[in-house]
């Protein structure tokens, strides 16, 4: 129990601070990254993603990228001192967003996966944000249910041939590569006959198509598959192993967190004082609830990442963290807006800091379905830590081609 | 920053839970309750024989000499069972306060009769007494509901405010206590009035509100652990019920929405669980983050804790209601301790009160409603 840092993180933390002020852009391009998603004169995202690989790059050659990853891979496996850097970095650390399922979900399954020139050739150019990875797992028709995929791959001679199409896919559009979870089996049960792959996106017959979400960026994708050959050496794990290497994938957390907390109540009190609702009994009230959840939000980070630096494996806290932290984005974007009243229903033109309320309004929804949905993680929770019994799933007992499935026409 | 007990911590915490675990059951808390005395005197000298209510009391007062983590630990343990033991007041509220306050004449007088469980403390505070009237040595009141006051005999608490502030310590052994119908039925409390009873004031005027702030910080902080423990004990009884029950042919909590109530139930202790580990770090160190820690700590474990009382009779259904089940005492208990250092919503409105003054800018300057409301 301890509040400080360790002789050891605090000498890294005074270099981390230093080499990130002496490294850092120029006070004009730091402005507009305050908030990122919430800034008044939002960068196109094409410039904000050249500007996440182009900062990781820097951290990289410093030898301050991917610190969580195992050392055998170029990592420090220190997850404590991830978390340091980000604090100092400030509005910078919002960038590890954009590379999150490169460097911790895709590499995670090649680290465990991959022969050994596959993961020399790959792993250093995902370290420094060279290549962009995307996780083709979603589909129309398997999103909680992801065992239930139905892009199919063939096997042909030398690889496999694979038709079909995937959803949801974030930064599709920006990367090199992917990670694909298809269907080589389709008559035993779902988790069964499932390949995990890897290929390149520009293979001849995959097409990517951005989706506009209601924010109005484009940052995932669908993605169709016509007749894709990929090369068997590309295959991840034994064939109808798939199911296990996507459960590694998401489990990859171990090397994510600490990255990524999106939660603000501070930003509320600031409002709450600038528009004077602060004098009001009721705001105190809740204000002081969210401040208080997300403090223990916080602390229940930290006791995850003491958990992993301690050698134990990390309890409910990941799956707290995400349904707790999720819901709070909601409430307490909808609140902000109601806060400014009148305000609330439209933006000033320009530079309007409010805009992060906005596009907390936008984020919440999303941060409640993606990677395991609210209910998902409760089934979760309820099943793997308090031990409640599975509900009865025929699904998991029939061949996958004949489980049922929504009435068509 | 680490948040985790060392094993030597928890290995304190097993022993303690190894010992109590056997004695604490819900029927002795029970009929300790009904007694005519009202509480079980005999668990309580069980539990000083082997210096638990000493944990952290020197070696020299004959207690365990242990550091205010294992106490947290300890705390949380207790709260897992039913005892009808002034535990709370006595074990964490005043022996934690005897060593904070510092004095070595008063923790020489009182803490070995702590040690032995003959001092029973209590920390009240000054918003339950109805009357309170010091005067040369002696103190005449009144405090209409004081949470397992059958046994105390000591209350300390804050008298007057700002430069007329006093910490003050009573001898309440003499005091007539009356029975009332309490809400928690294991944790009785009584009406206490005393007629000059001898007084002792150990600070005056801001010293003695900055003491009293701390002890009531570190207070709220050993109790969210209880509550924890309290919290955790609901939802297990909640989560073996519902296991072991079957309706439609299958076991209750097979059931999506019954799952679902309880993810939430655990969501919530992990979160209170987080606010009171941080808050038992800022404890230790004991620097000022202790003061918005233990109002975080404070109400994160009693939203979890009365969730998982509530959460616990309701899926019980019938049984949930009845006297015969002990749902009803751990909803009486989750709403009794949000009560006994004052209800969430003063802590809320401390914490708050906290980080504006601490801004660097001055709110703005009130502004009339501009909505409905
Ligand atoms: C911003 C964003 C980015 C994403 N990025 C990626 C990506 O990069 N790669 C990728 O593969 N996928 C990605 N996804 C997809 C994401 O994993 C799925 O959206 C998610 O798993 C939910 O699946 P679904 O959309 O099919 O919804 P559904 O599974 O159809 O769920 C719809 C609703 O039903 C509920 N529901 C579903 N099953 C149950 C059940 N058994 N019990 C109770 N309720 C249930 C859900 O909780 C949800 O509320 C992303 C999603 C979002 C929102």
């Amino acid at each position: 129990m301890n509040l400080n840092d360790t002789p050891e993180e605090a000498a890294f933390r005074a270099e981390a601070r230093a080499w990130i002020a002496a490294n850092r852009y120029d006070e004009r391009t730091m402005e507009t990254l305050k908030g990122l998603a919430g800034n008044g004169a939002p960068l196109p995202s094409a410039e904000l993603w050249a500007l996440a690989k182009d900062w990781n790059a820097r951290k990289y050659d410093a030898g301050y990228a991917v610190l969580t990853w195992p050392k055998a891979f170029g990592g420090r496996d220190a997850p404590n001192l991830a978390a340091i850097f980000a604090e100092e970095e400030g509005p910078l650390a919002r960038f590890q967003g954009y590379l999150v399922i490169t460097q911790f979900m895709c590499a995670a399954t090649l680290m465990a996966f991959a022969s050994s020139e596959q993961k020399a050739a790959l792993l250093p150019r995902i370290a420094r944000a060279d290549d962009i990875w995307c996780q083709m797992f979603s589909e129309p028709a398997a999103g909680s249910d992801l065992a239930a995929v139905r892009t199919r791959a063939e096997r042909v001679e030398g690889g496999w041939r694979v038709n079909g199409q995937k959803v949801w896919t974030s930064g599709a559009h920006m990367a090199g590569w992917g990670t694909l979870l298809a269907r080589t089996d389709p008559t035993t049960p779902k988790h069964k006959g499932l390949t995990m792959f890897f290929l390149r996106m520009d293979s001849p017959g995959v097409r990517v198509r951005p989706i506009e979400l209601m924010s109005g960026e484009a940052e995932f994708n669908e993605i169709f598959f016509d007749d894709v050959f990929i090369p068997d050496a590309q295959r991840l794990g034994e064939v109808g192993a798939g199911w296990k290497a996507a459960v590694v994938t998401l489990n990859s957390e171990r090397m994510a967190i600490g990255a990524m907390l999106d939660v603000d109540s501070a930003a509320l009190l600031d409002l709450a004082c600038e528009t004077g609702a602060i004098t009001r009994a009721d705001v105190r009230q809740t204000l002081a609830d969210w401040i208080i959840k997300e403090r223990g939000l916080r602390a229940c980070v930290a006791r995850q990442l003491t958990a992993i630096s301690e050698g134990r494996a990390p309890g409910p806290e990941a799956a707290t963290i995400k349904l707790v932290g999720g819901v709070m984005i909601e409430d307490m974007a909808a609140y902000a807006l109601d806060l400014i009243d009148g305000e609330g229903l439209a933006l000033r033109p320009g530079r309007d800091p409010r805009r992060v309320y906005r596009d907390m309004f936008y984020f919440g929804p999303a941060q409640r379905a993606a990677g395991g949905s609210d209910e998902v993680l409760k089934n979760v929770l309820a099943e793997r830590v308090l031990g409640l019994p599975m509900e009865d799933r025929p699904d998991n007992r029939l061949p996958f081609n004949e489980v049922p499935t929504a009435p068509r026409g | 920053m680490r948040l985790s007990f060392s094993s030597d911590h928890q290995g304190l915490r097993e022993e303690f839970e190894h010992v109590f675990a056997a004695e604490a059951t819900s029927a002795r808390a029970r009929a300790g309750a009904s007694s005519p005395e009202g509480w079980d005197r005999a668990l309580w000298r069980q539990l000083s024989e082997l210096g638990w209510l000493g944990v952290t009391a020197s070696e020299a007062h004959g207690g365990l000499g242990q550091d205010p983590l294992a106490l947290c630990l300890i705390a949380e343990a207790f709260g897992q069972r039913l005892a009808a033991i002034p535990f709370l007041g006595a074990a964490l509220g005043f022996a934690d306060a005897l060593l904070t306050i510092g004095d070595r004449s008063l923790s020489d007088a009182l803490a070995p009769g702590v040690v032995a469980g003959e001092v029973i403390g209590a920390l009240a505070i000054p918003e339950h007494f109805t009357a309170l009237d010091i005067d040369d040595g002696h103190a005449s009141g009144a405090c209409p509901a004081l949470m397992d006051a059958a046994a105390t005999t000591h209350i300390l608490t804050l008298a007057g405010a700002g430069s007329d502030a006093q910490l003050i310590l009573l001898d309440v052994t003499a005091a007539h206590r009356e029975r009332i119908d309490s809400l928690d039925r294991v944790n009785l409390a009584w009406a206490v009035t005393f007629d000059r009873a001898p007084s002792r004031t150990l600070a005056r005027g801001e010293t003695a509100s900055d003491l009293w702030r701390t002890l009531r910080a570190r207070y709220a902080t050993f109790m969210s652990f209880v509550q924890i423990g309290a919290a955790s004990a609901a939802l297990d009884m909640a989560r073996d019920h519902v296991i072991q029950r079957y309706a439609f042919g299958r076991p209750l909590g097979s059931f999506q929405a019954v799952k679902h109530e309880l993810a939430d139930v655990l969501a919530a202790i992990e979160i209170a669980r987080s606010n009171a580990w941080f808050a038992a770090a800022a404890l230790n160190e004991g620097g000022s983050a202790l003061a918005q820690a233990g109002a975080a700590a404070r109400v994160s474990a009693t939203d979890a804790h009365r969730l998982a009382a509530r959460a616990n009779v309701h899926l019980h259904g019938g049984l949930g209601v009845t006297a015969e089940s002990d749902a009803h005492l751990h909803y009486r208990r989750a709403q009794a301790l949000g009560l006994v250092i004052g209800p969430s919503s003063v802590w809320r409105e401390r914490l708050i009160a906290e980080l504006v003054a601490a801004r660097a800018v001055a709110p703005a300057a009130p502004q009339l409603p501009r909505t409905g409301s």
